[in-house]
């Protein structure tokens, strides 16, 4: 189970927060804030390493001591991060991607959803 | 979309158009096909792009608009398209399917224009949300052939 | 002096140079049978317990000594000796798992090979910046915001700086050692693997690092880099306070040159947290404060209000939060109260939208709080010992400006050009489907008003209060640009609910020109706020221009009520926008006075009336009256003078009501076209006492008639009408019976007018700037005298006819009503009365040039030109007849009009003259009317006939003939004379066709042989009957037609003598 779940713009502001119960929110925020660096980093045009898959999932993008943070970027630049904790060995790589595309499909049923402005808090009830 | 399903969506694009070309402000009837044009792009293009890989670059987004794009919109693959290398890119398809219901000949040349209003929308709308602002205008010389041109605005 | 220490400093460098190569040179000739261990300061009570004789030790002995003489050639300069002599090292090393040494090995090498690889790496501010890390990270330039393009692009390509030697392409050939760019990393990652196997190796594992880091950077591989530098942070120190922060700022340094803000951001905080620990002695507010300023790139915060909203707000709200509540707390604690102020005020605003309710309101309360030590000025504060700057804050959005409306003048203060160019200029309209894209590039924010210089201006804001507290705004007022403005300061105090509330904040233009309004300022807890309008989004308009036209008079205009009489109610007269109203009888002539009063500080040079009515009826020129040229002649009017204008209002009225009678029960009785109508039913006996002049004819009732001509020929003597004819008055008697007019004489009712006065003067006068002022004026319009029938009847006097009008007075009151010149009866109200006004006839020639004009203006039918030739006649009595009447307790003078009386065609004949006019003498002696001739039995009577046209038109031919007839005064008439009479020339005779004002007589002679009274009957008629073309002129009244003539079709006409010529034979 992830620690906390985080949607970002095209213009790098939360669009959509979750936090596991009774967490620091403010250091995952922090946590997930910076990782939006790497991934604008490996997204960034230019970057051409021989490695990279192009795919959508950019996975662990670092690791902090108790947290690993993992990202992942839709082609309209939305981006996910999740983070999970060091010690969660359930959670490898696949699980993480699979994690990622599945809330990937959830937000694009999100954006045609006619109620929902693209670019505005997603809220839920 | 099955048989139906194609018909069903030029159908629907024919009632649009004349529900706003019929409607008293004319002048707005092409903002607003546009505008519709433009969301559902916006909208579509998150969906349609979910199982592609990252694009490398703009051309690559270009080549996936008259690819698959155009595929999974009107069955069929822009025929050509070409590029300035400087933000112009024009798509070609020769055969437009908003514009094959239409009887070839000088005699709807005129009325062209509002069938494709809102496909321009689209392409603006997708590209859009690739992260592409631009300007979309197009031209239709004989039916029913249809040139798009792209203007990329940078900065 | 500075040449001096250059030199100085050159020999130091020298003669450090000779000991280093003095120690290379002893290390490489020294034996490696046996070397001296080297070892680092920790590794030192290692030692002790181990066999230093085994050959473990020996060649770790001989690496390290290699290690230390390729350190030395790196230090004299021989990167290739270098190079060689690490890789031996490294060999060596790698055999014993001497993993301290053999990093440092590797370190080494990646070193040599950098400086081969990249010469001019360090070289730059690059090397300075590292250098900085010894003093202490907080002194890298704080203002200057690191631009990671800028930093990254910097890589110091200038291969100039080489030394002779050391060209890039160089090491390769000279140097099989020479480590390749991804070597390097490889290296420097083995090297601190290995390092981080020692704890007493931190510090170096540190440096590796970040001299890994700046490889990369300087190979672009920012991903890379960033791997290295989070390894730098797990690496455990025992550290200081201070060297921690530095340590912090150094990593947020690096992390700033791979472009990695976020993270720069986060260590930034972290050290500015480190300098007030809780177990931190000493805390340096000042630094963390300096520090935490530095954060704020990295959360995409600007402290500058409208940059930052301006920028749709990017970035994280939760972390923005905190760290501007972090910003609050430690400038408090600095006790920089105004800096904490204006953060606070800051926070407040620009994370409004991120608020819960409760969050607001703990924001509100803080800065209520900090607010009460040090408020917040216009102006940028500057942090002390630093270059940070802190603009001010504003509330653009506490309160939330909804909409601006710029109030043009009210009403009696809106100005007008005249004479102004209609310059429309649309501009090219280009139609674009894609208006999202394309902005709309119209003059925004231009106000279609004017603004009069001098005159207090509004401007009109609705606010929402997003707070739900009640806010006070103290000294608020707009904010211009343009054209000098003396803007008032309010206190506003915004109530705490959810609907928006309006303000209006006012001031005076002290200059013609244009105007920009650019937003508005207050105060609010302290804190002073600008709130510009292109700082709001929402409002679309980055400023509101409008014009200031010069200086205007401006009066005020009302009705003078004391010196009116009664009846007159000004109410408003002060308000300028006043209405007057009037309450006057129909007829009646209203003075009032119209007083212009100048209220401004110019005075009116120029004024000009216009009246506006909005009666279908009478024209407001018939209501309205007023000398223009009075008023003119009070001009100018000084500031504070005033001048007046008198106003003549005429109650004007319909007072024609055909067919409506008062009868015994008050029913209106409408004409019917049945039975000819009565003109007066259930007449009042008193009537005929007072009639003068001819009734009966046109009593309609058949019961009465008899009685009536009777009276008729007892009462006046002299009548020339026979009782004949009474016929053709029943006929003609059915006035205007087509059309029942609405009854509009009896009710009241209201004229509306409105006096329109433009004025101007002073300045705005010469730019042809004009002001307006109004008055509106209702008059009520009371009955008063009505005529309910009318008709004509013939006159004593052949150029004259009757007009009988049934009058009724339908005042209340008394009325004394003159109808001629020397007539005049007194009715009761709601009497009615009957009246014959004595008409001069109309003359055909007017008749004539009326409908020819009517012909040649529009191309009417006969028929139509009947009509307008109905008008006409009544156009004609209307200007005769002139009814005076005094009215009530003040004899209220007052007069009716007959306008719009029309007569049916029967009754024409009697009111416009005849064609032809009758000269008849007998005996040498004109033929009077009434006038008695007497003559002898057997004595020739000369009578002559004379012929003269008076149409204005030529006449046809006509045949004339004399028919004599004896009358026995007792109702026969003996037309057989045969015996009584001769006749000398002919008594039928033709007259040639008549010009104009023509005449024909002719002569003849009566010879009466008996006694008795003898009439003389006189007609002509055209001699070709088929071609009349004056079938218009049916009769005239002289000319009584036959009884017969009325029903008969027009193509018969005949004109006749009237009376008869009456001659009484006597022996």
């Amino acid at each position: 189970m992830a620690v906390s779940l985080t949607i970002i713009g095209k213009e790098n502001s939360p669009l959509y927060i979750w936090m596991d119960e009774g967490r620091d929110s403010l250091q995952l925020q922090y946590l997930a804030h910076t990782g939006l660096d790497v991934i604008q980093e490996k997204i960034s045009v230019g970057q051409k390493l021989p490695g990279d898959s192009r795919e959508l999932y950019l996975g662990l993008l670092y690791a902090s001591e108790e947290y690993k943070i993992y990202g992942y970027t839709t082609n309209s630049k939305i981006k996910f991060i999740v983070i999970t904790d060091v010690t969660n060995a359930a959670l490898r790589d696949n699980e993480i991607r699979m994690m990622f595309r599945h809330l990937h499909s959830i937000y694009s049923t999100v954006v045609c959803n006619p109620f929902y402005v693209p670019g505005e808090k997603i809220s839920s009830q | 979309m099955s048989a139906a399903e194609d018909v069903l969506f030029e159908l629907l694009h024919m009632e649009i158009v004349k529900t706003f070309t019929d409607s008293k402000d004319k002048d707005d009837a092409a903002s607003k096909l546009e505008y519709i044009g433009f969301t559902t792009g916006y909208r579509f293009v998150e969906r349609a792009t979910r199982e592609t890989n990252r694009f490398k670059d703009e051309l690559d987004i270009m080549k996936y608009i008259c690819k698959v794009f155009w595929v999974s919109v009107f069955k069929k693959e822009i025929d050509n398209l070409r590029t300035n290398h400087q933000g112009v890119y024009v798509l070609n398809d020769n055969n437009f399917r908003f514009l094959t219901r239409i009887s070839s000949g000088k005699q709807y040349l005129q009325y062209a224009p509002r069938f494709v209003t809102f496909t321009c929308g689209l392409i603006r709308g997708s590209l859009a949300n690739l992260g592409i602002n631009c300007v979309v205008t197009a031209e239709v010389s004989h039916l029913p052939a249809c040139k798009f041109q792209v203007q990329v605005q940078r900065g | 002096m500075l040449s001096t220490l250059k030199a100085k400093f050159m020999n130091l460098l020298v003669l450090y140079f000779g000991c280093l190569e003095y120690k290379r040179m002893e290390k490489t000739q020294e034996k490696f049978d046996r070397p001296q261990l080297l070892c680092a300061p920790f590794e030192r009570k290692d030692l002790i317990g181990i066999d230093l004789d085994s050959r473990t030790n020996r060649k770790k002995c001989t690496g390290r000594l290699k290690k230390h003489l390729a350190d030395l050639s790196l230090q004299v300069g021989l990167p290739t000796d270098a190079l060689a002599q690490y890789s031996q090292a490294v060999d060596i090393l790698r055999g014993c798992n001497d993993w301290l040494w053999l990093a440092a090995c590797y370190e080494g090498l990646c070193s040599t090979s950098v400086m081969l690889l990249y010469p001019h790496l360090f070289r730059n501010n690059v090397l300075q910046r590292y250098s900085s890390l010894g003093v202490g990270g907080s002194d890298s330039c704080p203002g200057t915001k690191i631009n990671p393009n800028k930093v990254r692009n910097n890589p110091s390509s200038n291969s100039n700086s080489l030394p002779v030697g050391l060209d890039p392409s160089l090491p390769k050939q000279t140097s099989k050692f020479c480590l390749s760019p991804d070597d390097i990393v490889e290296k420097y990652k083995e090297a601190i693997v290995h390092y981080s196997k020692y704890r007493n190796a931190g510090v170096i594992e540190t440096e590796a690092s970040i001299k890994a880091v700046h490889v990369l950077i300087e190979q672009k591989r920012y991903l890379l880099a960033a791997e290295f530098l989070s390894n730098v942070v797990f690496i455990n120190l025992q550290l200081s306070d201070e060297e921690k922060i530095i340590r912090f700022n150094a990593l947020s340094d690096m992390y700033n040159q791979i472009g990695f803000h976020r993270k720069a951001a986060f260590f930034r905080r972290v050290a500015a947290m480190r300098c007030v620990a809780p177990q931190n002695q000493d805390p340096d507010w000042c630094q963390c404060y300096k520090l935490l300023l530095l954060t704020l790139d990295g959360y995409r915060l600007s402290l500058d209000p409208a940059l930052f909203l301006k920028e749709g707000r990017p970035g994280w709200p939760a972390l923005q939060i905190q760290i501007l509540q972090e910003l609050v707390g430690t400038s408090r604690r600095m006790g920089e109260h105004g800096l904490c102020t204006r953060h606070q005020a800051f926070l407040l605003s620009a994370m409004l939208p991120y608020f819960t309710l409760q969050e607001k309101h703990d924001n509100f309360k803080m800065l209520e709080s900090v607010s009460s030590k040090c408020g917040s000025g216009p102006s940028p504060l500057v942090v002390a010992d630093s270059s940070f700057i802190i603009p001010p804050v504003n509330f653009p959005n506490i309160p939330l400006c909804r909409y601006v409306r710029v109030m043009p003048p009210s009403k009696e203060r809106q100005v007008e050009l005249r004479d102004k160019l209609l310059v429309e200029d649309p501009g090219p309209f280009i139609f674009s489907p894609f208006q999202s894209i394309i902005t709309t590039s119209k003059v925004a924010g231009k106000i279609d008003c004017e603004w009069v210089e001098g005159d207090i201006c509004e401007v009109t804001f609705a606010f929402v209060n997003p707070m739900y507290i009640q806010l006070k705004l103290n000294n608020m007022m707009l904010i211009t640009e343009g054209v000098e403005f003396e803007a008032w300061t309010s206190t506003v105090v915004i109530e705490a609910s959810p609907e928006a509330q309006m303000v209006i904040l006012r001031g005076r233009p002290q200059e013609p020109g244009e105007l920009r309004i650019l937003g508005y300022s207050f105060s609010l807890l302290g804190v002073a706020s600008n709130c510009k309008f292109k700082s709001m989004s929402h409002l679309k308009v980055p400023f509101y221009s409008l014009n200031v036209v010069p200086a205007l008079p401006c009066v005020q205009i009302f009705c003078d009520s004391s010196s009116s009489e009664t009846g007159l109610v000004s109410d408003g007269a002060l308000e300028g926008e006043s209405k007057v109203c009037v309450t006057l009888n129909a007829g009646e002539t209203h003075e009032c006075n119209i007083v212009i009063h100048n209220v401004s500080s110019q005075s009116v040079e120029c004024v000009e009336v216009a009246l506006e009515s909005q009666n279908e009826v009478e024209g407001p020129d018939k209501v309205f009256q007023y000398s223009l040229e009075n008023l003119r002649a009070q001009l100018p009017i000084a500031p504070g003078g005033r001048a007046s204008l008198t106003l003549y209002i005429y109650a004007a009225s319909e007072f024609l009501l055909p067919g409506y009678s008062i009868e015994d029960d008050g029913m209106f009785s409408l004409m019917s076209g049945s039975e000819p109508p009565s003109l007066i039913s259930a007449a009042p006996s008193s009537l005929h006492s007072r009639q003068s002049t001819i009734m009966s004819s046109l009593r309609g009732r058949k019961a009465n008639r008899a009685h009536s001509s009777a009276s008729n020929a007892s009462s006046k003597s002299g009548s020339s009408v026979r009782s004949g004819s009474s016929v053709s008055a029943l006929a003609m008697s059915s006035i205007n019976a087509s059309t029942p007019m609405p009854t509009t004489g009896l009710c009241n009712r209201t004229l509306e007018g409105l006096i329109k006065l433009s004025y101007t003067g002073g300045r705005g006068m010469e730019n042809k700037y004009w002001r307006m002022a109004d008055i509106g004026i209702s008059v009520e319009v009371a009955p008063s005298l009505l005529v309910t029938r009318w008709d004509a009847l013939p006159a004593e006097r052949p150029n004259q006819c009757y007009i009988v009008l049934d009058l009724l007075n339908s005042a209340s009151n008394e009325m004394d009503l003159q109808y001629t010149t020397n007539k005049h009866i007194l009715m009761q109200g709601g009497e009615s009365c009957r009246v014959p006004v004595p008409v001069d006839r109309c003359p055909l020639a007017k008749i004539n040039e009326r409908v020819r004009n009517i012909r040649k203006n529009i191309s009417k039918r006969n028929a139509d030109g009947e009509v307008s030739e109905s008008e006409i006649l009544g156009d004609h009595v209307a200007s005769l007849v002139e009814l005076r009447w005094t009215l009530g307790p003040f004899d209220t003078p007052g007069r009716a009009s007959l306008k719009s009386l029309t007569f049916p065609p029967q009754t024409h004949h009697l009111i416009t003259m005849a064609p032809v006019h009758w000269d008849v003498s007998l005996n040498g002696q004109r033929v009077e009317n009434g006038s008695e001739n007497v003559g002898k039995i057997g004595e020739a009577q000369r009578l002559v006939i004379g012929v003269s046209n008076s149409s204005g038109d030529a006449l046809p031919p006509l045949t004339i003939v004399l028919t004599a007839f004896q009358d026995h005064q007792n109702g026969t008439q003996n037309y057989r004379l045969e015996a009584k009479m001769a006749s000398t020339g002919a008594t039928k005779f033709g007259v040639p066709k008549l010009a104009p004002e023509e005449s024909y007589s002719h002569d003849c002679g009566l010879i009466f042989f008996t006694t008795g009274i003898y009439k003389i009957e006189v007609s002509g008629s055209p001699s070709s009957s088929s071609s009349t073309p004056y079938g218009n002129f049916q009769c005239s009244s002289v000319c009584v037609p036959g009884d017969h003539h009325s029903k008969t079709n027009q193509h018969y006409h005949a004109w006749k003598l009237a009376p008869p010529i009456e001659i009484s034979i006597v022996d």
